[in-house]
């Protein structure tokens, strides 16, 4: 074997090198696009059940027993979340009691999923602007995240009264 | 002497290249059979999930009384009017047989049928497992025994459904899934 032979043997092997690697990583990104996608499924209905977990509970702890005909009769955002004595899910009553929430749920095939819930008061008149006073509507925002999603995954309903 | 040398090296040399060649043509096919696979998973998962949420959601939709006839691991009846006419109908959702799917090489796959009233049953998809899960106000599960007596049935206010999905064919013998839980809290409940 001359020299340009060897020449032309060795640059052939670094192209199917080269061939190799890049159909192994082709591989790698489309399995990991099957798995983002599932854990999308997978998030996005754990974040609804939430919601509609807490959309059959109570507006707000002061609306349990008696209508509020006033907004003042709400509670004030700064006391957004678990009332004394409410300390799971099961004992929660109210929408903000699930303010602050956080809880790592999991699924057989895509393991953990960290979900964080947060309440607040938006502008009846502009439901994405959060509102420092009370209103009677609140958002709920779950934020969720897993090992397969390349984002936090975020789901929001707003909850009139 | 070196024109032998040349001659084996070249057939070893070529040996190996024509086995990565090989190997890498068995990635592509098994890599784009899972991905096919996977995307027709996840739709059908997605599709089921659209059915169930929607006829779930309008779950006692108008009735007063008795709005869970039938609460089981596989299967549910319940009322509702389905169509806004002021009229009661009943929805009744179950898991088929493996038996009746014998035709796809996946040995678990089974049926999930949909019937209104007394309608033919409508399949909704093919699953591995479409189980459901029920709870009362405070969120603890109802057991399947007590869910044979009508008041614990009218206790339920959220139910859990979980489902399974596997490709009908395996790759590299294993069958391609995709799972997910979702608890629907239906209004009129």
């Amino acid at each position: 074997m001359n020299g340009a032979q060897q020449l032309l043997t060795i640059a052939s092997i670094l192209l199917i090198t080269v061939l190799l690697i890049n159909v192994h990583r082709s591989t790698g990104d489309k399995i990991l696009t099957t798995y983002t996608n599932e854990s999308f499924i997978a998030g996005t209905s754990i974040a609804q059940s939430l919601i509609d977990e807490m959309s059959i509970k109570s507006f707000d702890e002061q609306t349990i027993e008696y209508p509020a005909l006033e907004v003042d009769n709400l509670t004030s955002s700064g006391f957004l979340g678990p009332d004394p004595g409410e300390d799971s899910r099961e004992s929660f009553d109210d929408v903000d009691d699930y303010n602050q929430y956080e809880e790592t749920i999991s699924n057989d095939r895509m393991g953990e999923f960290n979900i964080t819930i947060s309440v607040s008061y938006v502008d009846r008149d502009n439901l994405e602007i959060i509102s420092s006073s009370k209103t009677f509507t609140k958002n709920i925002t779950v934020s969720v995240t897993n090992y397969n999603l390349p984002i936090t995954l975020v789901v929001s309903r707003v909850i009139g009264y | 002497m070196s024109y032998w040398l040349d001659i084996v090296g070249s057939f070893i040399i070529g040996g190996f290249i024509f086995l990565i060649l090989a190997n890498i043509n068995l990635i592509i096919s098994s890599s784009s059979s899972e991905l096919s696979y996977a995307t027709i998973v996840q739709s059908d998962l997605s599709n089921i999930l659209d059915i169930v949420e929607y006829d779930f959601y309008k779950m006692g939709y108008r009735i007063s009384d008795n709005k869970i006839t039938l609460a089981e691991k596989k299967k549910i009846k319940f009322a509702l009017d389905i169509d806004d006419d002021g009229s009661s109908d009943s929805l009744y959702y179950y898991l088929g047989t493996t038996s009746e799917l014998s035709i796809t090489k996946n040995p678990d796959d089974k049926l999930v049928y949909r019937v209104v009233n007394s309608n033919s049953p409508e399949i909704i998809g093919r699953v591995r497992h479409f189980h459901l899960y029920y709870y009362d106000s405070t969120g603890n599960r109802i057991s399947f025994s007590s869910l044979q007596n009508e008041s614990s049935r009218r206790k339920i206010r959220s139910i859990d459904v979980k489902l399974v999905i596997e490709s009908v064919e395996s790759v590299d013998s294993v069958y391609i899934g995709a799972e997910l839980r979702r608890k629907i809290s239906p209004k009129n409940l």
